[in-house]
């Protein structure tokens, strides 16, 4: 929607901002819709994720999703549930998790270090939450739709994996997390 | 109309109940002291009831109120004397006036309708002079209608049993309605039928002698259920409400008061952290200006730092003071929550009396209850539960329990028999007893009666003990009665006892003596948020088991193993016991070697079973918190609890466990551990024993071997050492004063070598004064022990601990 208005009350902000003249309340509010448009356009293009690596691999949850990341604790084994991918029970901030094996769930064989690097990554709703235990999560990572790669075809083929796409990182490509598809194939698990 | 949140009506309710109650008591205490003086507060009670219940409209209520508020007057005016069948008469009014307050108030004019014709008959029987009544006692089916399973169950024999009493005059005994059911009060407004729970039995005494009546009954029957269907489609009340004493509250708001001025001291603290910052930052620019040369002394840097220490130091102790009040806080705030789901025993026995009175009477015996601990705190959920068990031990006690008079005074007994129930906290666990005085319960009978019924052989019960012949009583449909009476001895009872007792985590078992009496005990937890527990460690991780579901736990020595057909037993209690592993019985493979080995004993149905654990951590209260429900059922796992330390626990469900192993073990699918394997686990462990006193010595050295250790001798230290370098030990057990080389030498040598730094050794002298201790310790003793630990396990159970430990 083309908004003249507002170009032309950035423009005239810059030349009054010399002459020290206060703005008025019509200014300010057209400066802040400009901006305001500029931003909204820049996040819906973004991917805002957690970085974590299981193994050799590195994993972006969409960090919308994530509730907390904590310090790993070894989880306690649960009497006759003997499915490979769920771990056990842990006390999370006072809260007990499930504690999930992402990478039995992916299907790749991993176990976790355990040494002080080590986190869990809580994902889903507060009182029924899913905890995945990672080797390390360094932190956030983000970046623009535009340069998301496609996941490649032996994973993605298999229909086993979680990966939707891959997402630069400092360490090469990290896999996002398909949140939904994952918490899924967790609720599936444990009922077995 | 409502006040407060309460309509006119809840407070009707309410009124009803209290003065009902009143009520009950008091004319059951009348009677035993029939005292003219005792009557003015149930006066006041009717009284009471009549008033409220003409607020909102209850006019049956107010009519029978007002005839029992008459009779009481004559009562306490001396005019009529006071007899059990009068009593009788204003006890089945008291009951239609509680009844009346679990009426839901859309249901009152259908409550009015079918009950006005026996509200008319009771009232004209209230009027009729105390001559004309007869005292006879009420039929057993009369009290029948309260049997806890509930009017339905006990239509079918009651109306088949109980003939109609014969219809001879207006004073025949009126249609008895049931006494309050003991379990309905406490059922929630939703579930509990709104129409009065009319007694079957009198309902077809009525239809024999008044048809008309009938008719008009059943009729208002069937519209009272139409109208308790339409009422139940109202949304129930959606949340429930429930009293708490004011000083509970009381202490609850000053507690969270506390807890606020607490958290505000928290901005003194980030207040002295600011200074100490700014502090820092001036001690920054000293060390700038220092560098650039500038006219800094030491004494301006000490300055600084001596203030920043200062401020620091303060900071710490503020912190630890407020960590301490908050800990303490916390703790005792958690406390008074608990508290607030308390109760005390007696409102679980409100009914005893009354029940015990009632079932005497109609039975032609003489019994009196006896209640004690009333006071006692009981979280709330668990006295609801109670109150059916505890009735129906009560009944079971009157029926089979207590002899007829005659029997009692034959046998050299007082004539009246006493029905004690009691209740105390015990070890914390709620311990509640129902004991009766009366003939026992006869063994050699059960013993018969258990081969009869195929349960068992003669060989085996004659060889099981009291108490595993008294546990065959729990079983479903097991029953020693000779005769099916209409009370108990159909064999459905006890065993809902059991089943209820231990759906919140209790156990029941019975104590008796021939010709002296019975006494069942049920061990309950005291509340059901908070359980005590045993943590043990099954396949290298913690599990709890509540206490009140163990029987015990031993530490397993090598000398009370057996083998049998290659399968390992252990010798617990006098009893050989068979040991199942806890990791194979769970599920959960165990690769953690352990040295030590527990073992947890079981009560399945009629046998012991020990389930091998890697070790007892401790006993500890766990909070309770429900399985997350993604999980669905998981066998054995009853809930989950976070431990102090943080971790994570599973408490185990002792019962399923002990049942699904015997279960297992009948078909297969679980064996006994095996003796082999058992014993190349627990390789023999080596200690060496270094002491000078030949007599202490050679005592050290049999408990060792008995305990099955392996065992070797040193007479001082520099022998001792010399051992050392030779052999490879677990563990050094070593005295203190010793010639050539001391033991505080010796521990340290040890100490000093690498190869042997992890050694565990545990010092044992005569001294017992702090500072010898100290000494021992401080040369790198892991335990110092007197020589009085020989008198109990302490030695021993170090030793097993530390070599366990080391092992780990």
């Amino acid at each position: 929607m083309a908004d003249p208005g507002a170009t032309g009350g950035h423009a005239r902000t810059e030349r009054d901002m010399s002459e020290h003249r206060p703005l008025t309340a019509a200014e300010l509010e057209a400066n802040a819709e400009a901006f305001a448009r500029i931003i909204e356009q820049e996040r819906a293009n973004d991917v805002h994720a957690v970085l974590a690596r299981v193994g050799s691999s590195w994993i972006a949850v969409p960090a919308a999703r994530v509730l907390r990341v904590t310090r790993a604790v070894k989880p306690h084994r649960i009497p006759h549930r003997s499915h490979r991918a769920l771990r056990g029970l842990a006390n999370i901030e006072g809260e007990v998790a499930i504690v999930m094996d992402l990478a039995s769930l992916c299907g790749f064989s991993w176990s976790p270090t355990g040494d002080d690097a080590a986190r869990m990554i809580v994902l889903g709703e507060r009182g029924a939450a899913w905890a995945f235990e990672a080797d390390e999560v360094p932190g956030t990572v983000a970046g623009n739709a535009q340069d998301l790669l496609a996941a490649p075809l032996t994973v993605a083929a298999t229909g086993a994996g979680f990966t939707t796409h891959l997402m630069p990182c400092a360490t090469g490509h990290a896999g996002i997390l398909d949140v939904d598809a994952l918490l899924a194939a967790c609720t599936e698990a444990v009922r077995s | 109309m409502s006040l407060g949140g309460f309509s006119m009506f809840d407070l009707y309710k309410a009124e009803a109940e209290q003065h009902g109650r009143a009520l009950s008591d008091g004319l059951v205490a009348l009677e035993s002291a029939t005292d003219p003086a005792l009557v003015e507060p149930l006066m006041r009670a009717a009284h009471s009831i009549k008033g409220a219940a003409r607020i909102v409209g209850f006019e049956q209520v107010v009519t029978l109120a007002h005839a029992m508020e008459d009779c009481l007057v004559r009562l306490q005016r001396g005019q009529e004397p006071i007899v059990p069948a009068r009593v009788d008469q204003l006890l089945k009014g008291t009951d239609l006036l509680v009844q009346s307050a679990q009426v839901a108030e859309a249901d009152v004019p259908a409550w009015n309708a079918a009950n006005a014709g026996a509200i008319a008959d009771l009232a004209s029987q209230l009027q009729q002079p105390a001559a004309s009544i007869a005292d006879a006692p009420r039929s057993a089916a009369d009290i029948l209608g309260a049997a806890p399973r509930g009017p339905a169950s006990s239509a079918a024999p009651a109306s088949a049993s109980a003939p109609a009493p014969a219809p001879t005059s207006a004073s025949a005994p009126a249609p008895a309605f049931a006494p309050p059911s003991t379990d309905a009060p406490a059922l929630p407004p939703a579930s509990t039928p709104t129409a009065p729970p009319i007694d079957p039995a009198s309902a077809t005494a009525k239809a024999i002698t008044a048809p008309s009546t009938s008719g008009t009954n059943s009729s208002a029957s069937a519209k009272m259920s139409s109208t308790a269907t339409s009422s139940s489609t109202k949304p129930a009340a959606a949340e429930s409400s429930v009293m708490v004493r004011s000083r509970n509250l009381d202490r609850l708001m000053r507690l969270s008061g506390e807890g606020m001025v607490e958290a505000r001291r928290l901005d003194a603290m980030q207040a002295r952290l600011r200074a100490i910052r700014t502090r820092e930052r001036a001690l920054e620019d000293l060390f700038d200006r220092r560098r650039q040369r500038q006219d800094v002394s030491d004494l301006d840097l000490e300055q600084a730092h001596a203030a920043i220490r200062g401020e620091v130091a303060l900071l710490e102790a503020d912190l630890q003071a407020h960590l301490r009040r908050t800990e303490e806080l916390s703790t005792t705030l958690h406390h008074e929550a608990i508290d607030c789901r308390m109760r005390p025993f007696g409102d679980a026995c409100l009914t005893i009396p009354r029940t015990v009175r009632d079932l005497a009477r109609s039975l032609d015996k003489d019994a009196a209850a006896r209640l004690e601990g009333q006071s006692v705190s009981v979280d709330r959920d668990i006295l609801r539960k109670l109150e059916a068990p505890l009735t129906h031990l009560v009944r079971n006690a009157l029926d089979h329990g207590i002899e007829s008079r005659a029997e009692r005074t034959a046998s050299g007994k007082r004539a009246q028999a006493t029905v004690r129930v009691t209740a105390v906290h015990q070890a914390g666990m709620l311990v509640v007893e129902v004991a009766d005085d009366g003939r026992g319960i006869d063994l050699a009978r059960l013993r018969t009666k258990i081969v009869e019924r195929n349960l068992s052989t003669t060989d085996l019960v004659a060889r099981m003990s009291d108490r595993e012949l008294t546990d065959f009583l729990f079983l479903p449909g097991f029953s020693t009665a000779k005769a099916v009476t209409d009370l108990s001895g159909r064999g459905v009872g006890l065993d809902v006892v059991q089943t209820t007792v231990h759906e919140v985590g209790g156990s029941v078992e019975v104590q008796t003596e021939l010709g002296r009496g019975t006494t069942f005990r049920m061990r309950l937890p005291v509340t059901l948020s908070v359980l005590r527990a045993a943590i043990v460690s099954i396949a290298g991780e913690p599990y709890a088991m509540p206490l009140a579901r163990m029987e015990r736990i031993d530490r397993l020595d090598h000398h009370t193993l057996e083998h049998v057909e290659g399968r390992l037993a252990a010798r617990v209690n006098g009893e050989i016991i068979g040991l199942v592993r806890g990791d194979e019985l769970l599920g959960v493979p165990g690769d953690a070697e352990s040295g030590a080995l527990a073992v947890v004993s079981l009560r399945t149905r009629q046998r012991t079973l020990g389930v091998i654990v890697d070790g007892f951590l401790g006993e500890e209260d766990v909070v309770v918190q429900p399985l997350d429900e993604r999980l669905g059922t998981v066998p054995h796992v009853s809930s989950a609890s976070v431990r102090q330390s943080g971790e994570l626990v599973l408490i185990l469900d002792a019962d399923a466990m002990a049942i699904d192993a015997a279960r297992r073990l009948d078909e297969g699918t679980l064996r006994g551990a095996a003796a082999g394997s058992e014993d190349a686990r627990r390789r023999v462990h080596r200690v060496l024993v270094v002491e000078d006193s030949l007599t202490v010595r050679e005592v050290e050295r049999q408990m060792l071997t008995r305990a099955g250790y392996q065992v070797d001798v040193a007479v001082d230290g520099l022998d001792g050492w010399n051992a050392l370098q030779r052999e490879r030990y677990d563990l050094v057990l070593s005295d203190v004063d010793m010639p050539r080389m001391n033991g505080l030498e010796l521990v340290r040598r040890i100490r000093a070598d690498r190869r042997l730094s992890h050694l565990p050794i545990v010092m044992v002298s005569y001294k017992d004064r702090e500072e010898d201790r100290l000494a021992g310790l401080e040369a790198g003793a892991t335990a110092y022990l007197t020589k009085g630990a020989f008198h109990d396990r302490t030695l021993l159970d170090t030793v097993a601990d530390l070599i366990a430990a080391s092992a780990d």
